[in-house]
């Protein structure tokens, strides 16, 4: 089975579970640096990053996520590749002009079922296997 | 495996072992800032991501740059 490894990312000598993976935005693939979340039920990049793109994240369907301070932000949620090492799969992606956090989010759906993750703090190590 | 999808994960992979060895860097020198990366290095550094994809759009480099917002400390904290 394929495990993919990538290494916690040292801030300020804390570490931070980020990983590269790709997305596919219209017709392009796009390298992008994501904390692997796994309180996010979804994907969630900054629509700052689809307006750079020239995707036009808008169109996608409109949900209400809660957040940790008990809000709602909107986001608009599309079926979009991702590939993480060599797998390339569908997944529900969302983007929001409120995300709150500085980063983009690797979330659950299409994600945590289809990889077993394991973050491996003491060796600064994070697995994904297939 | 596909080629392509081959190329694109050692491109992702090469990434991803430049930014565990110079992310302290990076949150030392660009703190909240937005910074293509391409060949092992920093290549073009903006406030936001329109900025920064519009200049790689118009570089065309490939592989295509890794766009990254840079992180502060505090960022760690705003994650649940």
């Amino acid at each position: 089975m394929p495990t993919h490894v990538f290494r916690y990312k040292p801030v300020q000598g804390r570490l931070a579970p980020i990983i590269t993976m790709g997305i596919k935005l219209g017709e392009v693939w796009y390298p992008i640096g994501v904390y692997v979340d796994s309180g996010s039920a979804y994907t969630l990049l900054h629509a700052a990053v689809a307006q750079g793109a020239g995707f036009d994240y808008r169109t996608g369907h409109l949900i209400h996520l809660q957040v940790g301070d008990g809000s709602f932000i909107p986001v608009r949620l599309h079926d979009l590749e991702l590939q993480i090492g060599t797998e390339r799969f569908l997944a529900k992606v969302g983007f929001s002009e409120r995300l709150g956090v500085a980063f983009n989010l690797l979330g659950r759906e299409s994600v945590f079922a289809r990889f077993k993750i394991c973050f491996q703090e003491s060796q600064r190590l994070l697995t994904f296997e297939t | 495996m596909d080629k392509d999808v081959h190329m694109e994960a050692l491109a992702l992979q090469k990434y991803d072992d430049w930014l565990a060895e110079h992310m302290e860097e990076l949150v030392d020198r660009y703190p909240s800032k937005v910074v293509a990366i391409h060949e092992d290095q920093v290549v073009f550094i903006g406030d936001a991501e329109a900025e920064v994809y519009q200049w790689v759009h118009k570089m065309a480099l490939t592989p295509m740059p890794l766009v990254f917002r840079v992180p502060r400390a505090a960022d760690l904290d705003t994650i649940l």
